[in-house]
């Protein structure tokens, strides 16, 4: 809740005198232009007013809409808050600001353009050199960058104040990255939901077409009949999250991350698992250096290596431009009207807050003396980037600056306070007043400049605040222009109903494979915990210890088994038994350094899924986190005992059934999770056939008489979680090639390979659907070989059978049984290298799309 | 599995090849048609590269008809342990033509082969880029170019004023040299130069003679070690230890002409390292590929100072690229995605040829 109002006195409701606001000029009468709402307002009754206000806060919770402040490290979500008395500006104020607003960014565009090419403007001695130079937005890898129609900006947004005595002064420029507009949608949305009977009695333009607006101009720019128009984003935890997905999904387009695009032959593509689609239009919401780290020396690993050179060649438009930051440099504000002049031969029309760069020892002299009654400021917007200060961080920000501008005086600018005027506001049951400020947006390009009727409206927290910084702990106000003769607002609509424009298309889109990817492997590591917790817990159930030697023997190829699969290749090379088994169980079970422990499958699954945050459900991530931590929990100590590491593998058995279980119940069953179970199933198969990989040869060499290892087959099935299955299959004790048949040809049980691969199977096709996929090239293709292959193996000439009562060891010498030994390695090894070369397949088809030809 | 982008650098060092020829040319030459001959996998050009017209010909009546033509070439090999795929790179490797260097002859080889495009940055590099997305175990870049070169002098714009009057000059019109007067990562200027306790250009010197004799001083007072440094040293340690290589000399000179109000620039390029004509003992940091400076004169001139070798950068000196420090120039900028095991070897080899 804002906090409670200091200075000015609390209104009864009823008689809403209106004040020295933009509603009116001090008596009870309220402005023309406002009077219906005014009146409207009196009329309701204190608790409706109350009940509409709850309303609100209601549906904001419900539309789940939050700004994010302060620093990565401790990314805080609010509420957002909405007032229930809108801010309704002047019609005759607006028509005048909506001009000045439209010259001043047209007036920055061409400072763009001109600072990207001859520098004209520093030529002349309009603005000094290294305003430009010393700017870290300046990107001199963008020198010569030619923009479409010279459009280096799209969407901008300024900062406003409104005196008290009327005038409008712009004290910021957001011409790079403007936030801020997803919530000015919300606010008219969320009010009009809440209190409609508010709208009644006064007509104001609406602002819901801006998005689609956005959309068309963005359209406008691409060559292609059914362009490609992608938002493109930072990786990791969002400040403004919540606009961007606001944004994407009202203009239609994709959200995607700079790991989702790639350059190939100077064009981008964005790559989902249906294959390579070509990128025309790029909406930039993210800083540029970060983009690209061939051309930007700081970008350090993450970006489209070469995307800006596709820029320079054409191939991509990226809007708003690459390097627009350098309009948004404060120090330039000082300049505003002179750049205006010089680019438009025009006379500003919208004037710009007095602002002081303390580069200038005079200025800093008269900032430093007059520093109670200033606002300091970054140069760069850098440091302030989607920051946003709640009251308590706002002494933070004062001491921050003021250290900044001892420090780096040419670093810090300074605007004396303006006093704002102040406009109604509902807090609990009465009417205060309280400064307001403005973000207005404008959209240039596609022959149509235009500014959002409307805007971003935040109030201060207390009537006597000056601080015009991104204050949002004061809440924001739905933002009104009244349509200026009072009929129906059409005029302006309509035009531009009319006007041809070029269909924006809704195309459906593919998971992309970055997203695919993450899931793939999260499907795999769950798994391969999974399954290694099972293993584990059936192996340290034997009493190492009080074990004979010939015991030992027959449990070791089980151990070697799981040693394979888990890639400790090393272990599993050892013919003879270890006698500390306990300490590669500790190993694989708790050893973080382990790329193959459970605890590391557990940190690398939770890292796929922070990866990929938005597209899966809160409640997986949340039993992800859960796995994670609890894993986390478990000290790594030297002598932990063979009862506390069953403990955890059952607690791995039973995390991973809820996370597999929560995953296939909450998620949609789309790309992304036919990715999930293909790398669950693929890792399952991998894994079995890798175990029985190490038990079938000593098993098989068990029949001759020169070995008398015999392993223990009936652990094996347990291991595997197959034994129930066996018996029901066979009723008999265990024999190999029973084990070998259920294990490798058995439809039915969930650790068979034949089961893995069939399973595969409709997974695959829904992926395989409308791609180019064919032949050898296609995953589905080899899967389905491995299972025709599988289904007609022929296993009884490839064992020795035994008969337990009658000796037939004798027909079967041990030159064939070696042999037949040699056979069946062969076979699994061959299993192992299609599985492995299925994995390849797939990343090629599609997640890397290395072989792909580029559509 | 994760994967790693990883960067590949591009190292300096690198070995010469001792088979220089002594000439010098008495007839133009014409190009060889298949040099020009362009198709998707090779660029060659010499037109093509962007003169600065701007810069008037250094004129020394005696030495006007000497030039000397050398053969360079520049071959970069990476060898990837395991396959690397989504490979993209920029280069920074072709020889400028402009008032002290004619390029006669270009050639480009990559392998694997890929389509290559080139633009002129900030700074009027010619820059090619390429990107091989397919798996690859290696990459090569093969770089051949025949380049005319003239001797150099100190332009009579430097002879005749002081210091100061440079400095007001150039205070005048700072548009075209302002980057090159300020501080970047690899050039930090005023307190790293504080350990020499040393005031080195003084404002009533004549410009050349100041010039000169800060070539001279950072020529006898550090001392050249082949490998005692990596493109990643700070130039604090080059300056802790006195030591360093061409690379550490040149952004040394930056760092000591910027702080003094003197715009410069860091030039990569290749030297001949022995004179083959006489038995001149060998020329410093004379690994083929080089660095050196160039100062920026009030007239719009740049003259070459190799610190490395105390003399004016001339007829043996081969300029490529030029840029605020080493970071501009890199022969090589590239990503590629695989393992981080990479092998790399460079050949460099600069050859005087007789016509």
């Amino acid at each position: 809740m804002p906090r409670k109002p200091t200075a000015s006195p609390a209104r009864s409701l009823n008689g809403f005198i209106i004040r020295q606001t933009e509603f009116g000029d001090g008596s009870t009468k309220p402005h023309d232009f406002v009077k219906p709402l005014v009146d409207m307002l009196r009329k309701s009754g204190r608790k409706q007013l109350q009940q509409r206000q709850a309303r609100i806060r209601n549906l904001s919770r419900e539309l789940d809409t939050h700004f994010t402040s302060g620093q990565q490290q401790s990314l805080e979500e609010h509420n957002w808050q909405l007032d229930t008395i809108p801010r309704v500006i002047n019609p005759e104020e607006w028509r005048h600001l909506e001009a000045g607003l439209l010259q001043r960014a047209q007036a920055f565009n061409l400072l763009l353009a001109d600072v990207y090419d001859k520098r004209r403007i520093i030529q002349d001695g309009v603005i000094p050199c290294e305003l430009v130079f010393d700017d870290p937005t300046f990107l001199l890898a963008c020198q010569g960058i030619k923009q479409p129609d010279h459009q280096f900006i799209t969407l901008g947004a300024v900062d406003l104040v409104r005196s008290r005595d009327g005038r409008w002064q712009v004290t910021t420029n957001h011409y790079a990255l403007p936030y801020g507009i997803s919530f000015v949608l919300q606010n008219r949305r969320m009010l009009s939901q809440a209190f409609p009977e508010v709208f009644e009695p006064l007509p104001i333009h609406p602002v819901t077409g801006f998005t689609s607006e956005l959309a068309e101009v963005l359209t406008s720019y691409a060559t292609t009949s059914n362009p490609l128009i992608v938002m493109l984003t930072r990786a990791g935890l969002q400040n403004n999250q919540f606009e961007e997905t606001f944004l994407a999904r009202r203009m239609g387009v994709p959200l995607v991350e700079p790991g989702d695009l790639l350059v190939r032959n100077n064009k981008v593509y964005l790559k989902t698992v249906g294959g390579l689609e070509r990128v025309d239009v790029i909406y930039r919401r993210t800083n540029s250096r970060g983009l690209d780290p061939i051309a930007f020396r700081s970008a350090g690993v993450l970006g489209v290596p070469g995307l800006l050179n596709c820029v320079r060649k054409g191939t991509v438009k990226v809007m708003n431009a690459f390097g627009a930051g350098i309009a948004d440099n404060k120090a330039l504000l000082p300049y505003s009207d002179r750049i205006i002049k010089y680019y438009l031969q025009e006379k500003p029309l919208l004037a710009t807050a007095p602002t002081f760069w303390c580069r200038d020892p005079d200025q800093l002299d008269y900032v430093k003396t007059h520093i109670d009654r200033m606002l300091l400021k970054p140069v760069h917007r850098q440091r302030d980037a989607g920051r946003n200060y709640t009251t308590g961080q706002r002494q933070t920000y004062v001491r921050e600056m003021r250290s900044l501008l001892e420090q780096h005086p040419e670093l810090v600018v300074a605007q004396p306070f303006i006093d704002a005027s102040q406009s109604p506001s509902l807090y609990k049951d009465t009417v205060v007043h309280r400064p307001a400020y403005l973000r207005a947006f404008c959209l240039l390009g596609n022959g149509h400049d235009q500014v959002l009727p409307g805007g971003l409206t935040r109030q201060a927290t207390s009537a006597k605040s000056y601080h015009y910084i991104a204050d949002l702990a004061g809440g924001a106000k739905d933002t009104w222009i009244p349509v200026a003769d009072g009929k129906a607002p059409a005029a302006t609509t309509r035009k531009a109903l009319i006007r041809a424009r070029k269909r924006v298309e809704q195309r459906s889109f593919r998971a992309t494979s970055r997203v695919a990817e993450q899931l793939y492997w999260m499907g795999r590591y769950v798994e391969r915990s999974e399954h290694t917790g099972r293993m584990i817990r059936i192996l340290i159930e034997f009493a190492w210890g009080s074990l004979s030697e010939r015991e030992r023997r027959n449990i070791w190829p089980l151990w070697q088994g799981a040693a394979l699969s888990t890639g400790m290749t090393e272990l599993a090379r050892k013919t003879a038994p270890t006698t500390d088994v306990l300490s590669v169980a500790r190993t694989l079970v708790l050893d973080a350094r382990k790329s193959a422990s459970i605890i590391s499958c557990a940190q690398s699954a939770l890292r796929n899924g922070s990866e990929i945050r938005e597209f899966i459900t809160p409640e997986v991530w949340s039993t992800l986190s859960r796995f994670a931590a609890a894993m986390d929990a478990i000290p790594h100590k030297s002598r932990s005992s063979a009862t506390r590491l069953q403990d955890a593998c059952l607690h791995v058995i039973d995390a991973t059934a809820l996370i597999n279980g929560t995953i296939n119940r909450t998620m949609p069953h789309d790309d992304g999770w036919e990715c999930y179970r293909i790398g669950i199933l693929l890792e399952r198969a991998i894994s079995t056939v890798n175990v029985l990989n190490a038990v079938i040869p000593p098993t098989i060499l068990s029949y001759s008489d020169e070995h008398d290892q015999d392993p223990d087959l009936t652990s094996l099935l347990r291991m595997l979680g197959s034994l129930d299955a066996y018996q029901r299959e066979y009723r008999s004790r265990t024999y190999l090639r029973q084990t070998i048949d259920l294990l490798w040809k058995n439809q039915e049980i969930p650790s068979s390979l034949g089961f893995c691969l069939f399973q595969m199977l409709p997974h695959l096709t829904a992926l395989e659907q409308g791609t180019k996929l064919r032949g050898r090239r296609s995953p589905l293709n080899l899967i389905t070989k491995m299972h025709k292959s599988i289904e007609s193996l022929q296993t009884e000439p490839l064992f020795p059978k035994r008969n337990i009562d009658s000796d037939l060891l004798e027909s079967t010498p041990l030159k064939k049984i070696e042999a037949m030994a040699r056979k069946a390695v062969a076979i699994s090894q061959g299993y192992i290298q299609q599985l492995n070369h299925a994995h390849e397949l797939l990343e090629d088809a599609f997640f890397s799309h290395l072989s792909s030809t580029a559509k | 599995m994760p994967m790693n982008y990883l960067k590949m650098r591009s190292s300096v060092t690198s070995r010469l090849r001792q088979n220089n020829e002594i000439l010098y040319l008495a007839t133009k030459w014409s190009p060889d048609p298949e040099w020009y001959r362009g198709n998707n996998e090779f660029l060659s050009h010499s037109a093509k590269c962007r003169p600065d017209s701007c810069l008037n010909r250094a004129s020394k009546s005696a030495a006007i008809h000497r030039f000397m033509i050398f053969r360079i070439t520049h071959k970069t090999v990476y060898r990837y342990k395991t396959p690397a795929s989504e490979s993209y790179g920029e280069l920074r490797n072709c020889p400028q033509s402009n008032h002290a260097q004619t390029v006669r002859k270009r050639r480009l080889q990559i392998e694997p082969k890929t389509p290559l495009r080139h633009y002129y940055d900030f700074f009027g590099n010619y820059v090619e880029f390429f990107s091989i997305p397919k798996r690859h175990e290696t990459l090569s870049v093969h770089s051949t170019a025949e380049v005319e070169t003239t001797p150099q002098f100190m332009p009579d714009a430097a002879q005749t004023i002081t210091v100061a009057e440079a400095r007001q000059i150039l205070q005048t019109r700072q548009l075209n040299h302002y980057v090159y007067l300020r501080p970047t990562s690899m050039v930090p200027l005023h307190q790293i130069l504080q350990p020499f306790k040393r005031d080195f250009i003084k404002s009533s010197q004549p410009l050349d003679q100041a010039l000169l004799q800060l070539n001279q001083w950072i020529y006898k007072n550090m001392k050249y070690q082949s490998g005692s440094t990596t493109v990643s040293t700070p130039l604090e340690t080059v300056i802790r230890k006195r030591t360093g290589v061409c690379q550490d000399f040149a952004h040394l000179m930056l760092s000591i002409l910027r702080t003094y109000g003197i715009p410069a620039r860091y030039v990569s390029g290749y030297i001949e390292a022995y004179d083959p004509e006489t038995a001149d003992p060998a020329l410093v940091g004379a690994t083929a590929s080089h660095a050196w400076v160039e100062v920026y004169l009030p007239g719009g001139h740049w003259v070459g100072l190799d610190p490395t070798n105390n003399q004016i950068a001339g007829e043996r000196h081969v300029r490529v690229a030029v840029g605020r420090d080493y970071r501009d120039v890199s022969p090589l900028r590239g990503t590629y995605k695989g393992a981080s095991d990479q092998k790399l070897q460079v050949i460099v080899s600069v050859t005087r040829k007789r016509s």
